[in-house]
């Protein structure tokens, strides 16, 4: 197992640095980042300022050196500069912004994944019951809610309650009130006033496909040989279900759900946006619109590490899930 | 085993429940709002003094700031945002004020006087009041205004070491003597310079001589000050009203008294937190829910009809130094010819693109007729009219064409040059998040299409392309300021702004001149004639003054619209909670 473990991660190298390849091509078409963070300004920014803001950015570098150089000093823990200079580094940010969607992201992905495997399950073992066109109903509804709309309606109504209620129990800007109340009590009231929207919004969208995954899954398993012959031999329904049945259905969950994981860290932005969280959502898109290449390179480089140790994550998972799985 | 009738049920009940939630869920549409809310009314004919009163002591102020923070240090070029700059006006003392009319106004809390007291040399003697210091006690002195010189002035410390934003003004200063144990102040320019009540926003020279190691002006002394005041992770020195407290990076700063404040006024409010929102749309649901109490995000319709709405909230529009125009590329085959343009801008109807862009929301939106003043300034004349540009003339624009040589085509549906070449298409280009350019550019291309120009929309996502040269035809805004001298760049020769190439000798001697007077009426007089040989010339069409917005949460007063980039800023000191229930 370890050294398919050493393997796989030696093997997303050059993976990764394709991808980065991509990325910093894609990101030096014009236009100039540095023109266009100063193009308008009246007075006019003197051009020595810009062509020394051009140097600082290396973008009078050549495709390839300036490539090299990247992943030279990216080697060395030097992420890069960025358009705004000062007080920006990017190792450190991304580390604060990867903290905030963590924040948002595990409590999300938490509550979407254990309602999918439960709904899921409940759905296939009473297949085209009440129950099941109930799941069914609500699983489709949340999967074709967009989320900036799910998103929206929760604030609003959030906002209203206060309104109604005289109270300032929802907040909608980041997670957590500024200034913050004192005290641990109020402040963890606070908090899940302020996590509340957001993990909702977030969880049912995932727990929607999840779901549907997850009740496929077990229909698939409760019309196996197998758990036929284990009913056969009068095993209780109780030990079936989790001992034989929910494991193997798992399997295939195990997979979506590393997946989700990946590309929740990358694609929160629109609950980020909406709930005003400074995470790598916010922070990525922001640095695309502006042309600030090496924020993009480094979330790249950090959603790429994930995508490989997520799905390396769920490899393993499969075989302490399925005994019949070995790896060599 | 149940029967399909009961699934069936239980699925319609789900539905309409589902329906019902949905449809109680919606929001209702409010009615169209005025430029200004009621208690708030005074705000256009006196934008100096509206929303006064006296106030109480206590109070948090949470403010929005539409930016990320990448540096305190709002001279460099990189760092030199305006919502930066609203912050740290609470810090950074200056001797004049731009006041919400445009007039500029002695800072009288730092100076006793300010005073030009010759013109050629032009020399401007400061006197720096005797109580004004930083927060550690330094008296400012002329220390300060030195180091201010210096850095900026792109000779002591290069654009790599030192890249401001601007060294206009500091460039030509010859030098600075001081008296008086530094609290006279004597600058003198080798140029004249008009706009020098623009210049010496000031940092703390003792700061500066601490980041540079001892000796600031030292080789390399200006430039690690520079870097020390660039890395500054919370500024904890001031000049001006307030100190920073706290700075979470991405989410707010957090400003309270300062406690060595030498001014008349002293603060009331115990803090105020610039809260980090960069979605401006997400800023009236959390005014809504209190947890902001003041926005000044750009405007649109719906936005102003929402706060129109809220209870307790009062806003305003006003119009300021901040213009919208369409700007042609000269560098085009087509557009390098005269004729061709003045009958483009005869046949784009200002009126049409006001009514249907900003009008729903700003009544009192006009086109805008000068390319340097502003209607309410002194030197403001309508040059644009008399040219009969932006009127949507169709009937006058072809006579001008035909005038030219230029002819329909067979098919009647293109227009040809005298040589008989079909004109090509123009590309409009305009900002694709900016939904009131949008449309502006839908109708400008319906308008040219009567002429037999056919006009590609071409949204981008941002003004790159105004340094590159990529565009036709497309249309942005200028931040102005009171400080003219500086347009002089917008329109010479291969000025920094002159973004469309234009050229005229004539025109550019009237900006240089106009860009020296210290004469207010001369500097009119050659600002109008350049702007009149211009407007002839069919290079850049005014559309309207942008309007400018603000909401505040009735509980705060003193606080108003500034139009200005000095923003509502400007008079930090007196913000405050409001001492009667209104």
């Amino acid at each position: 197992m370890i050294v398919f473990t050493v393997r796989r991660l030696f093997q997303a190298i050059p993976i990764l640095l394709g991808a980065a390849l991509i990325v910093y091509w894609l990101m030096s078409i014009p236009p100039d980042p540095v023109l266009k963070q100063f193009a308008g300004h009246n007075p006019p920014i003197p051009p020595a300022t810009i062509l020394a803001n051009r140097q600082r950015m290396h973008l009078l570098d050549g495709f390839w050196y300036g490539f090299g150089r990247w992943v030279a000093d990216f080697v060395r823990g030097d992420f890069g500069p960025t358009l705004g200079g000062g007080t920006d580094n990017i190792r450190k940010d991304l580390i604060t912004h990867l903290g905030v969607t963590t924040h948002l992201v595990v409590p999300a992905l938490f509550l979407a994944v254990v309602l999918a495997v439960i709904t899921g399950v409940m759905s296939a073992i009473k297949q085209y019951s009440f129950r099941d066109y109930t799941f069914t109903f609500f699983g489709f509804l949340f999967l074709a809610m967009p989320t900036f709309w799910i998103a929206q309606l929760l604030k609003d109504t959030a906002v209203n309650f206060n309104l109604a209620t005289g109270t300032h129990f929802f907040g909608t800007l980041g997670d957590r009130s500024i200034p913050q109340p004192e005290g641990f009590g109020p402040q963890m009231v606070d908090y899940i006033g302020h996590i509340v929207l957001p993990t909702i919004s977030l969880a049912l969208i995932t727990y929607a496909g999840l779901s549907r995954f997850q009740r496929a899954s077990m229909l698939e398993v409760i019309n196996s040989d197998y758990v036929r012959l284990a009913r056969a031999k009068g095993i209780t329904p109780r030990r079936l279900l989790i001992r034989h049945m929910l494991r193997t259905a798992l399997i295939p969950m195990t997979t979506a759900t590393a997946l989700t994981v990946a590309v929740f860290f990358g694609g929160t932005v629109i609950t980020e946006t909406i709930f005003n969280w400074q995470g790598l959502g916010t922070y990525t898109v922001g640095a695309i619109v502006g042309g600030d290449k090496y924020i993009v390179l480094a979330v790249l480089m950090l959603t790429g590490f994930f995508v490989i140790v997520g799905n390396l994550i769920a490899d393993i998972l499969y075989a302490v899930l399925d005994p019949r799985i070995r790896y060599e | 085993m149940r029967s399909g009738t009961k699934r069936l049920t239980g699925l319609i009940a789900i539905s309409a429940a589902a329906l019902m939630v949905a449809s109680a869920c919606s929001t209702k549409s409010g009615g169209g709002p005025g430029q200004s809310s009621f208690s708030w009314k005074d705000c256009i004919a006196h934008p100096n003094d509206c929303n006064s009163g006296p106030t109480k002591q206590g109070g948090t102020m949470l403010v929005t700031d539409e930016k990320k923070i990448t540096s305190w240090f709002v001279a460099d070029a990189a760092s030199n945002t305006y919502d930066q700059a609203q912050i740290m006006s609470g810090l950074i003392p200056s001797p004049f004020i731009v006041r919400p009319d445009s007039s500029v106004v002695l800072n009288t809390d730092l100076m006793e006087s300010a005073t030009l007291v010759s013109a050629n040399p032009q020399k401007v003697e400061y006197k720096i009041k005797q109580n004004a210091v930083w927060n550690d006690g330094t008296p400012i002195t002329a220390d300060d205004f030195t180091f201010a010189w210096k850095f900026q002035n792109g000779k002591d410390c290069n654009a790599t070491d030192c890249p401001v934003a601007g060294t206009t003004g500091y460039d030509t200063i010859s030098g600075i003597t001081s008296a008086d144990n530094g609290k006279t102040v004597d600058v003198t320019w080798s140029d004249v310079y008009p706009d020098w009540r623009a210049l010496f926003s000031l940092w703390p020279s003792k700061v500066a001589t601490q980041y540079a190691g001892g000796d600031l002006y030292a080789p390399g002394g200006l430039a690690k000050a520079y870097k020390g005041f660039l890395n500054e992770q919370m500024p904890a020195w001031s000049g001006a009203a307030y100190i920073m407290q706290d700075y979470q990076k991405d989410v707010s700063t957090t400003l309270v008294p300062n406690p060595k404040w030498y001014g008349a006024t002293k603060p009331s409010l115990d803090k105020i937190i610039y809260k980090i929102i960069l979605d401006s749309t997400q800023e009236v649901d959390a005014l809504k829910n209190g947890e902001i109490n003041v926005t000044t995000a750009q405007p649109d319709a719906d936005m102003v009809s929402a706060v129109a709405a809220l209870p307790n909230t009062s806003y305003n529009l006003s119009a300021g130094p901040t213009w919208e125009h369409i700007d042609l590329n000269l560098k085009n085959k087509w557009l390098a010819d005269k004729a061709l343009r003045q009958a483009i801008f005869t046949a784009i109807d200002r009126k049409d693109i006001i009514a249907k862009t900003v009008l729903p929301f700003f009544p009192t939106a006009a086109p805008l007729n000068n390319h340097n003043y502003m209607p309410g300034m002194s030197g403001y004349t309508d040059n644009i009219t008399p040219t009969g540009q932006g009127a949507g003339d169709i009937a006058k624009a072809k006579q001008i064409l035909e005038a030219a040589g230029y002819k329909n085509d067979a098919s009647g549906q293109k227009l040809t040059d005298p040589s008989g070449a079909v004109v090509g298409d123009l590309r409009f280009s305009y900002t694709q998040t900016n939904k009131l350019r949008e449309t502006s550019a839908e109708l400008v291309q319906a308008q040219l299409q009567q002429l037999g120009i056919t006009v590609k929309l071409t949204p981008l996502p941002d003004l790159s392309v105004l340094g590159s040269g990529d565009f036709d035809m497309i249309i942005f805004a200028w931040v102005g300021t009171p400080f003219l001298s500086g347009n002089k760049d917008l329109w010479s020769t291969n000025g920094g702004g002159n973004y469309g190439h234009y050229s005229n000798p004539t025109v550019d001697q009237d900006l240089a001149k106009a860009a020296t007077d210290t004469d207010a009426t001369q500097q009119a007089t050659d600002f109008n004639a350049a702007d009149q040989l211009m407007a002839q010339d069919a290079y850049v069409l005014p559309l309207y003054q942008k309007p400018v917005f603000i909401a505040v949460s009735n509980q705060f007063v003193n606080i108003r619209n500034n139009p200005t980039s000095a923003g509502p800023a400007y008079n930090m000191q007196e913000w405050g909670t409001r001492a009667s229930a209104q």
